[in-house]
């Protein structure tokens, strides 16, 4: 359409685009004044403001925090999956006032749109590797477990993901609402009944979504719902911009749950989520998840 | 400034792209951008323009590291975020206790408002009331805003391919809508014809 109406008419495709009865009068209607100098001056002194505070502040080490155990689908996922989870001394930021929480969900909202736009690929796998194995799950739910050198070894049936109270199959996934407030309305009713002795049902609920994030075939208006129900989540805040274990920049955000803090890095230039680290067993017992590549594929290795 | 005839802003790329590691780098895109995103922002929330520019900055500036200039202009990426802050400022403003207040809380209530201040023909305003939001709100991206129609795309979060057939779509429902209405014999063109 654009490139013969340009072609044919010499217009930009702006104007090829805007060429209806009545543009002109359209655009003149939105014509307005030039901001007063107030207005700038204060724009202008809100982002120094946070750029002297971000200086200031950077990402400091945290005191220990109050662990608890947690057993949810990361470590089934993970661990099935073939997804690297090893224990880990945790670094977490100093604060997480209104303003990390404002933050938080500014990032996560422009990661939905970045999310929103990435490519859904094909193929008749969903493919998870790391440094030392990989993982193929089929639309069945059959798995098979790779070497580093892409040999089958193990052939297994996946469980699944979760979200909320729920398991979703491949399919399951692909059925489950793209709705924010109804996804969020899902993580915020992870309930007690759904997690394991001691756990703390909130901080499931965020670890579960951060899972869906990281290593299930969720397609990306799915993905994107995702991160803006987590934009609204209550507890998350931004820390900073860290490297994850393996040294890939990204950045990070951290859940205040009932019992502890959950942690995940995220790449915002993909909505790509590099790393997990989360309460485990006991406050010297972390588990880190780390995400090296994940993405649907046709063939096995 | 625009550095290139397509009208990307190439400049404004590089300085977003550097500020992420440089706050102080994201100072020239205040003075490069906040007279189109505080039009944005009075054309669709009059009454609080001047708090919205300061907010969608922090906002923009809080999450800049988010910005890839891969994958479209930092204009369009500045979009986004005002789009944004305004759906934030709509929601707080749909509460009972602001709605008690008197707030417009859409968007299109102010857009209208302006478009019958500016005496635009009723033709063609209710035939912008009757495109479907999301096509409206691309049209007015590329009229009002001047962004291209892949960095209204970006603004709205979705594929710039997308927003082209959605602009397509639009600009035939108009043409078809209006042209039932114009004297007959006057020829359709860029003028404002109808005003």
């Amino acid at each position: 359409m654009s490139t013969y109406d340009v072609e044919e008419t010499g217009m930009s495709e702006q104007q090829a685009l805007m060429d209806f009865p009545g543009a002109e009068a359209l655009r003149a209607a939105g014509r307005v004044e030039a901001p007063s100098a107030d207005a700038l001056a204060r724009a202008m002194a809100a982002v120094e403001g946070a750029a002297r505070r971000e200086v200031r502040e950077g990402v400091v080490v945290a005191p220990l925090r109050k662990r608890r155990r947690l057993l949810s689908v990361i470590a089934l996922a993970a661990v099935a999956a073939g997804v690297a989870v090893a224990g880990v001394n945790l670094r977490a930021g100093d604060q997480h006032g209104t303003a990390r929480a404002q933050s938080a969900s500014v990032f996560l909202n422009n990661v939905a749109e970045v999310a929103a736009t990435q490519p859904a690929g094909s193929g008749r796998y969903w493919k998870t590797r790391t440094d030392s194995m990989g993982a193929y799950i089929s639309r069945s739910m059959d798995v098979t477990y790779t070497s580093a050198s892409g040999k089958p070894f193990r052939k297994s049936h996946f469980p699944g993901w979760r979200l909320g109270s729920r398991t979703y199959d491949w399919n399951g996934l692909d059925a489950l609402t793209t709705d924010p407030d109804q996804l969020l309305r899902r993580i915020e009713n992870t309930t007690k009944a759904s997690a394991d002795e001691d756990e703390d049902a909130a901080t499931l609920g965020f670890v579960q979504a951060s899972t869906l994030l990281a290593n299930a075939p969720a397609g990306p208006r799915l993905r994107s719902g995702v991160f803006k129900a987590l934009a609204d989540l209550r507890g998350v805040s931004v820390v900073g911009t860290v490297k994850d274990s393996i040294g890939r920049s990204g950045t990070e955000l951290s859940f205040h749950g009932g019992v502890g803090t959950t942690e995940v890095i995220i790449d915002p230039r993909t909505s790509k989520l590099l790393e997990l680290i989360e309460p485990w067993r006991s406050e010297k017992d972390q588990r880190r998840a780390t995400y090296l590549s994940t993405g649907l594929t046709d063939s096995i290795g | 400034m625009e550095s290139e005839q397509d009208g990307h802003d190439r400049d404004g790329d590089a300085q977003l792209s550097s500020a992420a590691d440089d706050p102080a780098a994201f100072a020239p895109l205040v003075e490069r951008h906040s007279a189109a995103l505080h039009g944005y922002f009075v054309r669709r929330a009059p009454g609080a323009a001047d708090d919205l520019l300061a907010e969608a900055w922090l906002q923009a500036f809080a999450s800049r590291r988010t910005f890839d200039a891969s994958r479209g202009s930092a204009r369009g990426w500045l979009f986004g975020v005002a789009r944004n802050v305004l759906a934030s400022h709509v929601r707080r403003a749909a509460r009972p206790e602001a709605l008690q207040g008197g707030q417009v809380v859409d968007p299109w209530q102010a857009v209208d408002q302006r478009l019958d201040a500016a005496a635009l023909a009723p033709a063609l305003r209710s035939a912008l009331a009757e495109l479907p939001p999301e096509e409206r709100e691309l049209v007015l991206l590329v009229s009002w805003e001047q962004l291209t129609p892949a960095e209204a795309a970006a603004a709205v979060g979705i594929p710039a391919g997308t927003a082209r057939s959605r602009l397509h779509r639009a600009r035939g429902r108009l043409r078809e809508r209006l042209a039932t209405t114009r004297p007959a014999g006057r020829g359709l063109g860029v003028a404002g014809d109808l005003a």
